[in-house]
């Protein structure tokens, strides 16, 4: 396997998204997420070969943190169709049938599927390259002037202004000024008043056109395809109110904010592990680190050119908001469709090549149970487990991708880092499985603000560590 | 030395990680001191990942299976 094939797992549409997401609100955790994104698969392409000692169990212990992934990705494919008018229903079905294509050409797909994840990354560098030079800044004057912005409004060639757009999910607005909001179709608009210290709800039937003034503290609740026209000159609602709180994010308490990054560090990496083969060939040795950097920045530089050139997109924004909607409102407008569909047709081949890579892991997972046939059954039922949640629901793409890494680690990565013993590893990747399931939910009721993160930090090391003393004892 | 490239480069990319937390996590925010209008952080982000790429080819090329 090449270095290009080994790393598709990695490279799927969902990271690409969630960087560009991440660096687009200002994440405090964007940077770390940036060098996570390329560290972590080149540390896992780099480790020696320990022999896979695998029994029948690894399949069934680790399989649902690759459904986890394959659900994330297919977020992501949902998403894109959701921007472009698809149905929700036939996007999942798309998702699915192009992630058991694998199943269908068989081995061949081994090394195809780098070439197929190559020209995704390249059709994603290509596309923000085009948006940058549509710009006419270099990627670092672009921060540096969104930076340098005193505060974020709405200016008067803002679809939000002149025409209204449409939220696609329901979002709480919290105003910072005085702000008058025209609905452009009508509609229940619930408004939240600060009246001194009390909260008060109303609502408010407004028809198209109608208009309603919001107080500095006031919110407006608007519904998932409710239609708003904003002022001009007015600040952008939202959590980040200028430039400066985007590029200095208030990040949380020092002590918890070094937990939330080395969890961070080893849910990301321990997953890596996981899903990155170790590179044993020269072939192609270059393409592979060039890919995944190429990804890595190219996501990171479509949310810096997003904030820069068009703040208002943080109304109500997705995990695609930054690499689709941008475009048209950058580039002339006859080049604007070309580049929305290079970046599309670009997350597709990702997806593809993402899902022939999580095929790969669980074609290796399912290696001792000597039956035909178990891999594949266990495949597809992962994908229409993965297309049924994409269509379901839309929870966030990042959380889903972390929940999924952060198994991973936590069954796959540390018992395998611990011993080769396969006893001593099945019993880590149980106790593993069980840690990560009780702290989600612990943590979840308990301790939210620690986030997803921190869950492989628990899970991760007592399966290393139930690993190492079951090796020594068995 | 078959490895010995490896283990420098996997050395290396392990230190840019724990050099990333440390400068965000860091006391005073040094990640938000700025150079050429760019934060420190942001040119970390920019400049490790192509110096843990450009280590991990050498090491790749020029390491034995």
């Amino acid at each position: 396997m090449t270095a290009l094939a080994a790393l598709t797992p990695w490279l799927g549409p969902a990271l690409l998204a969630c960087v560009a997401a991440r660096a687009f609100s200002g994440d405090a955790d964007a940077p770390v997420i940036v060098l996570l994104a390329v560290a972590a698969p080149l540390l896992a392409l780099l480790r020696r070969s320990r022999g896979a000692s695998l029994d029948r169990s690894s399949l069934i212990i680790a399989g649902p943190g690759l459904a986890l992934l394959l659900w994330a990705n297919a977020l992501i494919l949902v998403e894109l169709a959701r921007l472009i008018g698809i149905d929700r229903a036939a996007a999942a079905l798309a998702a699915g049938a192009l992630a058991l294509i694998p199943l269908v050409v068989g081995g061949a797909d081994d090394d195809w599927s780098g070439v197929i994840a190559a020209c995704g990354v390249a059709g994603a560098a290509v596309a923000i390259a085009l948006v940058g030079a549509a710009i006419g800044l270099p990627p670092w004057t672009a921060w540096t002037r969104a930076a340098s912005r005193p505060a974020l409004v709405f200016n008067e060639s803002s679809l939000w202004v002149t025409q209204g757009h449409a939220l696609p999910r329901s979002t709480t607005l919290e105003f910072t000024e005085v702000h008058r909001v025209t609905a452009v179709t009508a509609g229940t608009y619930r408004l939240i008043e600060r009246d001194g210290g009390a909260l008060a709800v109303r609502e408010r039937q407004l028809n198209g056109g109608e208009a309603l003034t919001l107080r500095p503290g006031d919110a407006l609740l608007l519904q998932a395809g409710a239609r708003v026209r904003f002022e001009t000159g007015k600040r952008i609602p939202g959590p980040i109110p200028s430039g400066v709180s985007w590029s200095q994010p208030h990040a949380s308490a020092r002590p918890r904010a070094a937990v939330r990054m080395v969890g961070l560090a080893v849910t990301v990496i321990g997953a890596a592990v996981a899903l990155v083969a170790p590179c044993r060939t020269r072939t192609l040795a270059i393409g592979g680190p060039l890919a995944v950097l190429a990804f890595a920045l190219a996501g990171a530089v479509w949310g810096i050119y997003a904030m820069y050139a068009a703040p208002d997109l943080s109304v109500g924004a997705g995990p695609l908001t930054a690499l689709v909607q941008l475009p048209p409102l950058v580039v002339e407008a006859h080049w604007a469709p070309s580049i929305v569909i290079l970046i599309g047709v670009a997350l597709l081949a990702l997806y593809t090549a993402a899902s022939c890579g999580l095929w790969h892991r669980m074609r290796d997972l399912a290696v001792p149970w000597s039956r035909r046939g178990v891999a594949p059954l266990t495949w597809g039922t992962a994908v229409t487990l993965a297309a049924a949640a994409a269509w379901s629901s839309s929870p966030d793409p990042w959380t889903i991708l972390l929940l999924g890494c952060g198994f991973l680690t936590s069954t796959v990565a540390a018992p395998a880092l611990a011993s080769t013993h396969p006893t001593a590893r099945r019993i880590g990747m149980i106790a593993g499985a069980t840690i990560f399931v009780l702290a989600a939910a612990v943590l979840a009721v308990r301790a939210p603000a620690l986030g997803v993160t921190s869950i492989a930090l628990i899970a991760g090391p007592v399966a290393w560590l139930t690993t190492r003393l079951m090796s020594r004892r068995v | 030395m078959p490895h010995a490239h490896r283990a420098a480069a996997v050395v290396t990319l392990l230190l840019l990680v724990a050099g990333a937390i440390l400068l965000s996590a860091a006391p005073r925010d040094p990640a938000a001191i700025r150079f050429a209008g760019v934060s420190l952080l942001w040119w970390y982000a920019g400049i490790a990942p192509v110096a843990g790429a450009v280590m991990t080819i050498a090491a790749l090329l020029t390491s034995r299976r």
